[in-house]
């Protein structure tokens, strides 16, 4: 699977590679998908992830921009066979997230969002609401911060998992590990996590129990 | 633990929508990738002459050092002067002054021929004709050899010829000797090659 220039396809079929024209790209099964498609398609997912991960819906909103900005320059550099286009966007969020993380521990943040975009009303109400939605959830902002606790690594880790329910297979293709480190890893995560909110007094089992009445009711 | 795995997957979680920064989002991508674009083909080409200019030379070194494999040391200029010196004369080009010093040199002189196989006349032959290539007193030296009752004085050779024999079997069994004769005026200019073919056959 490789880029390639659509008006650029010789007579004989054989499609050259481009390297002015990357906004195209060759789907495993044959179909060919624009970018513009797969941002449409992806960005929610990598826009909820990065939520989960910063906690901050602006936050999240300037890494989701800076993970599709490296995507696109990059995109050249994908190839289906080392895993999904979706793994190969998550990879680079978390990259970013860890990025993030180590920038704000340094104070390096300042100026962040103006880089991108003038944050005009319309925008700025849009985060409103979101931020607005996010903290109705009670139980999941409670998690959301003992998890934020965590190495960022296990704490993408346990986001994938279990808030966005990928499987084995694909976070092996996100952090390139294999099955049974990841799910050592994961079992490990979960310890420290379940270690906290003990310190915390927060009752894992009353949370389930909440849920599924809330889920009856 | 698995009932904190099942809290987790139950949990209710805010499903983030934000439609006009995602549309906003999309086409600051695309005006990037326009300007990317108009940037890059200012540069592309410099960069690619550069990058063909590297190869070529890269090319030349490697054909160089593994095809040409020059024997050259650190000191070159030790190294033209040492190849100078140890040209052997055989290489190179050398006018020939004395046409009885170069047929001896090569190692067919007349008095090695006159002991192989060849039949007398042959030798007689082939003596008058590698010694009297230019050289008027060996010349009639062979006129006085052949008419010694009043020889007549050799004036000047008219003609040179570059003689080969070979000696061929036939199927039969019989060894006949073959001649060839070549205008020496006609290959003077490959005296050298003529010399060579002529030492290799005898």
């Amino acid at each position: 699977m490789r880029m390639y220039d659509e008006k650029r396809v010789s007579p004989i079929g054989f499609r050259r590679y481009s390297l002015q024209h990357t906004y195209v790209i060759r789907d495993q099964d044959g179909t060919d998908r624009d970018f513009e498609s797969l941002y449409q398609q992806y960005f929610p997912d990598i826009l909820n992830y990065l939520v989960h991960c910063v906690g901050s819906v602006a936050d999240a909103e300037d890494l989701a921009a800076q993970v599709f900005m490296k995507a696109m320059k990059n995109l050249w550099r994908f190839r289906w066979n080392r895993g999904s286009f979706s793994s190969w966007l998550f990879r680079i969020a978390h990259n970013e997230m860890k990025s993030f993380y180590r920038k704000r521990q340094r104070g390096e943040l300042a100026g962040f969002t103006d880089s991108f975009f003038e944050m005009n009303g319309a925008l700025c109400q849009e985060v409103e609401r979101a931020e607005q939605d996010r903290m109705q959830h009670r139980f999941y902002l409670h998690l959301q911060e003992k998890m934020s606790e965590l190495p960022s690594e296990e704490q993408s880790l346990l986001v994938m998992r279990f808030f966005q329910g990928k499987s084995y297979g694909e976070l092996g293709d996100i952090f390139r590990i294999r099955k049974g480190t990841l799910a050592m890893r994961i079992h490990r995560s979960l310890k420290k996590l379940k270690k906290q909110l003990d310190l915390e007094g927060l009752d894992h089992e009353e949370f389930k129990r909440s849920f599924e009445s809330l889920s009856q009711a | 633990m698995k009932n904190l795995k099942e809290a987790l997957r139950a949990c209710p979680k805010p499903d983030i929508q934000v439609p006009d920064f995602q549309a906003q989002l999309l086409q600051r991508l695309k005006l990037e990738q326009a300007l990317r674009d108009n940037r890059r083909q200012s540069w592309m080409a410099p960069i690619g002459f550069m990058a063909m200019g590297v190869l070529v030379i890269c090319f030349a070194i490697l054909l160089t050092l593994f095809v040409v494999r020059p024997d050259v040391p650190r000191n070159l200029n030790q190294w033209v002067a040492q190849k100078w010196s140890t040209q052997s004369p055989a290489n190179s080009y050398q006018p020939i002054e004395s046409p009885r010093d170069f047929w001896g040199n090569l190692g067919v002189a007349p008095d090695m021929v006159s002991g192989s196989e060849l039949n007398p006349d042959a030798a007689n032959l082939l003596k008058t004709v590698l010694a009297a290539d230019g050289d008027k007193n060996y010349a009639q030296e062979w006129v006085q050899q052949r008419f010694p009752q009043g020889a007549p004085r050799v004036s000047s050779v008219e003609q040179e010829k570059i003689v080969t024999l070979r000696w061929v079997r036939l199927d039969n069994g019989r060894k006949v000797l073959v001649m060839n004769e070549f205008d020496a005026g006609k290959l003077k200019k490959n005296r050298v090659e003529s010399a060579d073919l002529n030492g290799g056959i005898l």
